[in-house]
């Protein structure tokens, strides 16, 4: 099975393709501007490097978020129209549930972290006992300094670039708690599409037209607009 | 020819199916009125998320409704140069897509081209050069049509667009959102001639707008109204607001017409819908020989047939857009050549 993999939640936005989980290709472009500019070109380059076109393509996998609002709007919608004209299976994922992904072969538990606005982080615990990171915790929205008394040694902390100075700060004198690397702490996309094809097994694949992305519990967009007129 | 047209500039997601760039096979527009109406306004986050939600059904429905599938378009026509980036994005994302997926040219264009557009969509023989006056609540601008492509900016709003003076009065009056249709149907039984309201600009040389002062001198007279303890009739308010806005619509259109000796006038966008607006136009259209079009009123709001209408030109005229398509939120009209030759950081997230 091909699976196309589309990750637009965060600064450095990636795509893969995959045989079921052997990895074919993967491209990864800071792009914090060139979302729209750049994501279907990059589709293209690998599919055409590896002699194949979007219809051969069998599964679309996609980063819901949270992340950047706007580059994950340009994913998703990207993914589904690939999707929705292809007739293909599209299966969205968390951010947080890929990133765990990055670092499931240790007893540790592992704390993905986002950074949000105004000293907020978005992050939840995974427990990697069997190898397949089971979420042990709520995805919780907190502030950064609540995460630091929340976390649960021993453990690996994989980190928003934002976050690195504070964070290494603060945990300093913790030895139980390991801060992983940034490279540690990118979206895979062949991860993106290790999590989707599980969650294809287990539940399916998700409703093409409806599906939406997963924003952060940011008050301010619903309830405190910025209006246009 | 079948053109896909695709249009999110704002807070209506909208496709349609055009065949030969001027017979309407589908024209789906889904609104998020009621999203933004306790707002009193867009909501440009929210828009964008329902944008995503929506953006597939509407193409779908888009299709249904013309009788075709994917594989019987030949093009796909997007606006990714003028409205809310955020908006924008979602509808040439989806674009994008379907072109490449369906390996069929994609064309992007500007938003108020699409609007002017929306009269050459339903007369196919009209006569250039012709001055369009195109009017919303996000543009307001008179603009010469030499030609297909051929445009030359001649006036435009300097502040508010006359769409988003009837929003914030509506909104000051209680009435709702939008504002233009709720003060249109009010002022139907309030006297015009109630307040003397400024005619901004009217006596100024050129061809620009300005619609600020005319909001504030409504608000500073319901403020002296209430002040004064005196009752406020709002059907007077909303009419002798609505006949100042449409005086100084309509009196520099003909002006322009005259200075550049042009029979034929065009109006569009959101306010070309407004009833006064049209009889105003239609009244003095025959008294100065004039000719006026405008578009039915499923045309005159955001749409994708309009989309679909100018796609079609552009791409009989060769032009089309690659891969690397992006979109701007206020892009020039008219040649755009040199914008994309240099392309600058076009947005940023939020």
């Amino acid at each position: 099975m091909i699976v196309l993999g589309i990750n637009t939640s965060r600064r450095v936005g990636s795509v893969a393709l995959t045989n079921d989980q052997e990895m074919l290709g993967e491209l990864g472009l800071e792009m914090e501007y060139d979302c729209l500019r750049n994501i279907l070109a990059m589709i293209d380059y690998l599919l055409t490097q590896i002699h194949l076109t979007i219809g051969d393509v069998d599964l679309i996998t996609v980063v819901l978020g949270p992340g950047s609002w706007s580059a994950l709007r340009i994913g998703v919608a990207t993914a589904k129209s690939l999707a929705h004209v292809c007739n293909k299976p599209i299966v969205g994922v968390n951010t947080l549930d890929v990133l765990a992904h990055n670092l499931r072969y240790t007893e540790k538990l592992i704390y993905p972290v986002i950074s949000a606005k105004k000293g907020y982080v978005y992050y939840a615990g995974y427990d990697c006992a069997n190898h397949s990171p089971q979420r042990v915790t709520e995805y919780r929205f907190v502030t950064c300094d609540a995460l630091f008394g929340d976390l649960r040694a021993p453990a690996v902390v994989l980190l928003d670039d934002g976050l690195r100075d504070h964070a290494m700060a603060v945990l300093q004198s913790n030895q139980a708690i390991t801060l992983g690397t940034p490279a540690l702490s990118q979206i895979r996309p062949s991860f993106v599409n290790e999590a989707g094809l599980h969650k294809f097994a287990n539940s399916g694949a998700d409703d093409t037209f409806s599906l939406a992305a997963v924003y952060l519990p940011d008050a301010e967009a619903e309830s405190k607009p910025t209006l246009v007129t | 020819m079948l053109v896909l047209g695709i249009e999110t500039a704002c807070d209506d997601t909208a496709a349609a199916v055009v065949r030969d760039g001027h017979e309407i096979l589908s024209n789906i527009v889904w609104s998020q009125k009621q999203v933004h109406e306790k707002f009193g306004g867009v909501v440009p986050e929210l828009a964008a998320r329902r944008h995503l939600e929506s953006i597939n059904y509407v193409i779908q429905e888009s299709l249904d409704t013309a009788g075709v599938s994917f594989s019987e378009i030949d093009a796909v026509g997007v606006n990714c140069k003028h409205g809310l980036l955020r908006s924008i994005v979602v509808g040439v994302a989806a674009a994008k897509a379907i072109a490449y997926s369906q390996s069929i040219p994609l064309i992007g264009v500007h938003h108020i081209e699409g609007h002017i557009y929306s009269n050459i969509l339903g007369n196919p023989d009209i006569e250039f050069p012709h001055i369009c006056l195109t009017v919303s609540g996000g543009h307001n601008l008179l603009i010469h049509v030499t030609g297909h492509d051929r445009y030359e900016l001649i006036g435009r709003t300097l502040d508010d667009a006359a769409g988003e003076a009837f929003d914030k009065v509506s909104k000051l009056l209680g009435l709702g959102f939008p504002g233009g249709p709720l003060i249109d149907r009010l002022a139907q039984r309030g006297n015009p001639q109630a307040f003397a309201f400024p005619r901004p600009m009217l006596n100024r040389p050129g061809f620009d707008f300005s619609f600020s002062g005319l909001k504030t001198a409504v608000v500073n007279t319901v403020n002296e109204l209430r002040a004064a303890g005196k009752e406020i009739i709002i059907a007077d308010l909303a009419a002798s607001f609505q006949q100042a806005v449409v005086d100084v619509l309509v009196t520099k259109t003909l002006k322009a017409a005259e200075a550049k000796n042009i029979k034929t006038i065009t109006i569009a966008g959101g306010v070309s819908a407004n009833s006064l607006l049209r009889d105003t136009f239609r009244e003095l259209a025959n008294r100065h020989g004039l000719k006026v079009i405008y578009p039915p009123i499923s045309l005159c709001t955001d749409n994708g047939a309009m989309i679909a209408a100018l796609a079609y030109h552009k791409l009989k005229d060769g032009q089309r857009s690659d891969i690397f398509l992006d979109a701007m939120a206020n892009a020039p009209l008219g040649a755009l050549e040199a914008v994309y030759k240099n392309p600058a950081k076009s947005f940023t997230h939020s």
